[in-house]
């Protein structure tokens, strides 16, 4: 509650906050608000321009354009939430069994973890997907994998830096087991990190998931997510440039929210940051 | 300096072999029967049975996985399953086209990002500090596809400037170099600022004004050199990123780059092409990974006189 | 003394507006310094030593802010006011470096890492200098030799951490004396090194003083260092002078509870063994919430009623030697 109650301050990280919670509450109320079926194709409606029945027109199958929006809203927010959960499940564990553990596995694992982390995310994206495949599950699979490292190596950070205190040194000595040291004492100090850089990266993973599906390698047709909307309507932006405004709003005010409130958190948590920005 | 440098170029002989090894595995983790996929699904046993015994499929994985690494290690990659050419020439001109555009995006937003970080950590706290910063906000929330299809439609539909596709004339290269160079010049501008914030708190900045150098001696010469250690990083970092953003650039702007020649190979499942462009995306990135530390170490003092 | 002061400050107020607040570094301090006189600034950290010196400098930047005052310095036949220039301006890079030139306390950061330690110093000179850039040279090379750096000439060629802290902190001072400034002011030079490196740096400093016909103005939070380097000094408390003098009549006769204090913690041989040091009681408080009435008074052993209200001036308590403290004084 201190927390909130310092983030209140901050009018910036305030304002896209609550268009953040927006967002979201929009993607998990996505079936009852929108306006049309976002699936129902009607051959005699196709590219209507905006009006007062379809507020961002319709596309080349004649479906609703907004309602293709907002269900896409709720694509993302699942993807991009599993897959930062699925980041930290599987960066998290590692970091602090790699870090707690030491010596040669550490030196490897830290070896390959720096290796992976000068590849670009949307090339490991990619080259994963060739093999969990293009599908929802897929997606979450690959950006999870990609993003892992930056949780590996924070993880680890902090687990070295744990296990220097006497408490821990303490809890080794009088015979603890190391399941127990993880758990019971350097999780705690992890939590807030790991926090942080989950708020980070979600812009990533939202730009990454979208980036994959404009290349047709995301959720396929016909669910509807804001990257592969934008690619239908690149083939038909000369006569039909309107059907890029709806995805695209949707895409970089979900992002620009993500940064800004990514940022706010950290200055919170961490208000020493602030003074040199 | 020399045994970073010879030290450096041996780490690319077990990153290769590594990334062999990962394309190998790669293979035989995809879900289905690489014969059947070769074949086509609907192919009769007996053709499949044939690709099966032709490309070694039914040895044991670790006759494969030899016969594999031998094959690229004499620069053999394949054959694709479409063109029945070999994967190396398909995959050779495409370098080049996609070395065009990420170096020509990565000149246009190490120029940008540099003249603008430096003049907003200039003015640091004040209005234009504020645009500038704001600017670079949107334009790393605002990916490729979405700037590059309000530029397309805006430059070559609405004003009918310059070319939508293509990549055959000077005019081709405008949209597409700046779409991609915009997008790494915000993300670079925002850490160039903060690398010069930095360096201008330091106190080698107080004895370089106590001395009575002039401003622009005190941000152009005391701080932007000390600067340039990180930033050299983050530009190495930025190039890979720009390689990374090239994929989706070159899908956009129809370019005959390697990124979409890997984007199309995976659509239509031509393996052998996939693999190829991985490998060399892989060994790119590793390079400029290389020349980035080596370029860091010739930068720093500290490292190159040691 | 009838000679001019080379530079002369009169009611200097500094402060720094921040988030937080004001901050009120320097709160009203005046002094002068004569030519190829050294003065020694005394106090705790946070007395507003170091930014008085910046002050002179003109190196005082936003959130800073010289609210009054003025510092009157001679320079080219006419008396220019230090505190009204703009610190990025053209006047005041004139002044720098060759009128007025400094050494700070942390040689180990105060030279550019990533230039060699002769093209700073070359630096320097051709930045106020007409003269060829081999001329710079051999002249940064003497320079090096003249600050006791042993082969002036390997040592132009290299980086900042090739070299020890007491040889960077030797190289910064060659820096400075570069232009012949007749001020040198020098911010906590020997801090940060060893003692035995400490009193190689006083004497090249000692030394240079007469070489040079250099004033200096020499801010230590250490009062034996003054001892053996100042010919007056001035004791600064939360941005104001609270004493000043002639260093010896300081020392025999320090006046103002917070000099005794400060004496009070110097070890000196004679007293070995027989008299323990005292230290001073409490902290500064934070320029933030200066406490009403007298700076001094809440660590003050023989504060008074009146001292929590008012806050006493400077007055003269023998010729030359002033104190603010109404011990001194008979309150008007």
């Amino acid at each position: 509650m201190e927390f909130l109650r310092r983030y209140r301050r901050d009018t910036v990280g305030l304002f896209f906050g609550v268009l953040l919670l927006i967002l979201y509450a929009v993607a998990l109320t996505a079936h009852w608000i929108t306006p049309a079926d976002p699936m129902a194709v009607n051959l005699r409606e196709v590219f209507s321009p905006p009006s007062a029945k379809h507020w961002l027109g319709t596309d080349q199958f004649g479906r609703d354009v907004l309602s293709r929006v907002i269900l896409a809203t709720q694509v993302t927010v699942k993807v991009t939430s599993f897959a930062c959960l699925f980041a930290v499940l599987v960066g998290v564990p590692i970091g602090m069994f790699v870090g707690y553990r030491g010596g040669w596995v550490e030196a490897v694992a830290m070896r390959l973890t720096d290796m992976l982390l000068i590849f670009p995310i949307i090339m490991l994206a990619i080259v994963i997907v060739v093999v969990s495949g293009p599908t929802e599950t897929g997606v979450v699979i690959a950006l999870g994998i990609a993003q892992a490292p930056t949780f590996i190596r924070i993880a680890r950070g902090v687990t070295l830096a744990a296990k220097e205190e006497l408490y821990v040194e303490a809890a080794i000595a009088a015979g603890s087991g190391w399941p127990h040291i993880l758990v019971r004492h350097i999780w705690p100090n992890i939590s807030t990190p790991i926090i942080v850089q989950a708020t980070l990266t979600l812009p990533v993973f939202v730009l990454n998931a979208s980036a994959l599906s404009y290349l047709g390698l995301g959720v396929q047709p016909p669910t509807p997510e804001w990257g592969q909307m934008l690619n239908e309507a690149k083939d038909h932006l000369i006569t039909s440039p309107y059907l890029i405004v709806g995805p695209a709003l949707a895409l970089v005010v979900f992002v620009l929210s993500a940064n800004l409130v990514g940022d706010a958190v950290q200055e919170t948590l961490n208000p020493k940051l602030k003074k040199r920005k | 300096m020399t045994r970073l440098i010879i030290g450096r170029l041996l780490f690319m002989v077990p990153a290769a072999l590594g990334i062999i090894t990962f394309l190998f595995a790669l293979f035989h983790l995809i879900p289905g029967d690489p014969a059947i996929m070769l074949a086509g699904d609907n192919a009769p046993r007996s053709v499949v049975d044939a690709i099966r015994e032709a490309y070694g499929f039914d040895q044991p994985l670790h006759v494969q996985y030899g016969r594999y690494m031998a094959k690229v290690l004499q620069g053999d990659l394949g054959i694709s399953n479409y063109s029945r050419d070999p994967v190396v020439n398909s995959v050779i001109p495409r370098i080049i086209n996609t070395a065009q555009l990420a170096f020509l995006s990565m000149l246009f937003a190490m120029i940008v990002s540099l003249v603008l970080g430096c003049v907003s950590a200039m003015y640091w706290n004040r209005p234009l500090d504020k645009v500038v910063t704001v600017v670079a906000l949107l334009g790393i929330c605002t990916p490729v596809f979405v700037s590059g299809l309000l530029a397309i439609y805006f430059f070559s539909i609405y004003l009918g400037w310059l070319p939508i596709s293509g990549m055959s004339s000077w005019r081709h290269f405008i949209l597409p170099v700046i779409t991609l160079g915009a997008f790494q010049a915000a993300v670079l501008t925002r850490m160039v600022r903060s690398c010069m914030v930095d360096a201008l708190g330091k106190d080698y900045i107080v004895t370089a004004r106590a001395k009575g150098a002039p401003e622009f001696l005190v941000v152009f010469k005391h701080a932007l050199r000390n600067a340039l250690l990180p930033i050299v990083t983050l530009f190495g970092l930025g190039l890979g990123h720009t390689l990374g953003g090239s994929v989706v650039t070159e899908t956009i702007f129809n370019w005959p780059g390697l990124g979409r020649l890997m984007v199309n190979s995976i659509l239509t499942r031509d393996l052998p092409i996939t693999q190829g462009a991985i490998f060399f995306f892989a060994m790119i990135f590793i390079l400029v990974n290389m020349i980035v530390d080596l370029v860091y170490a010739w930068v720093d003092p500290r490292i190159r006189y040691d | 003394m009838s000679v001019d002061p080379l530079i002369e400050v009169k009611d200097l107020k500094v402060h720094f507006h921040t988030e937080d607040g004001v901050a009120r570094a320097v709160d009203g301090v005046g002094f002068s310094i004569a030519p190829e006189r050294t003065l020694g600034v005394v106090g705790e950290s946070g007395c507003g030593k170091s930014v008085t010196a910046r002050a002179v400098m003109g190196l005082i930047e936003a959130p800073g802010k010289i609210e009054q005052g003025e510092i009157l310095l001679r320079h080219n036949g006419r008396t220019v006011d230090i505190a009204k220039l703009d610190p990025r301006g053209a006047e005041i890079r004139g002044i720098r470096g060759t009128e007025i030139a400094m050494i700070f306390q942390e040689p180990m950061t105060s030279l550019n890492p990533v230039f060699r330690i002769g093209d700073q110093i070359v630096e320097a000179i051709l930045l106020h200098e007409k003269i060829g850039r081999a001329a710079a040279r051999e002249r940064a090379v003497e320079l090096l030799a003249a600050v006791g750096i042993p082969l002036p000439r390997q040592r132009f060629e290299q980086f900042p951490h090739q070299l020890s802290g007491g040889m960077r902190q030797r190289a910064m001072i060659a820096m400075a004396m570069s232009c012949n400034p007749k001020l040198l002011i020098a911010d906590e030079p020997t801090t940060a090194l060893d003692v035995t490196i400490q009193a190689q740096v006083m004497d090249l400093m000692n030394a240079l003083r007469r070489d040079f016909n250099t004033a200096i103005m020499f801010i230590t939070h250490d009062l034996g260092v003054i001892a053996g380097m100042a010919d007056d000094v001035v004791v600064m408390y939360l941005g104001r002078i609270v004493e000043s003098g002639p260093v010896r009549e300081i020392f025999r006769n320090p006046k103002h509870p917070y000099t005794q204090g400060l004496m009070g913690s110097i070890p000196s041989l004679a007293d070995w063994g027989v008299r323990r040091l005292t230290a001073i009681d409490g902290v500064v408080p934070s320029p933030f919430a200066v406490p009403q009435g007298c700076g001094f008074a809440p660590r003050c052993p023989h504060a008074m009623e009146i001292c929590r209200t008012r806050s006493p001036d400077l007055a003269e308590v023998a010729p030359g030697h002033a104190a603010a403290c109404f011990l001194n004084q008979v309150p008007t």
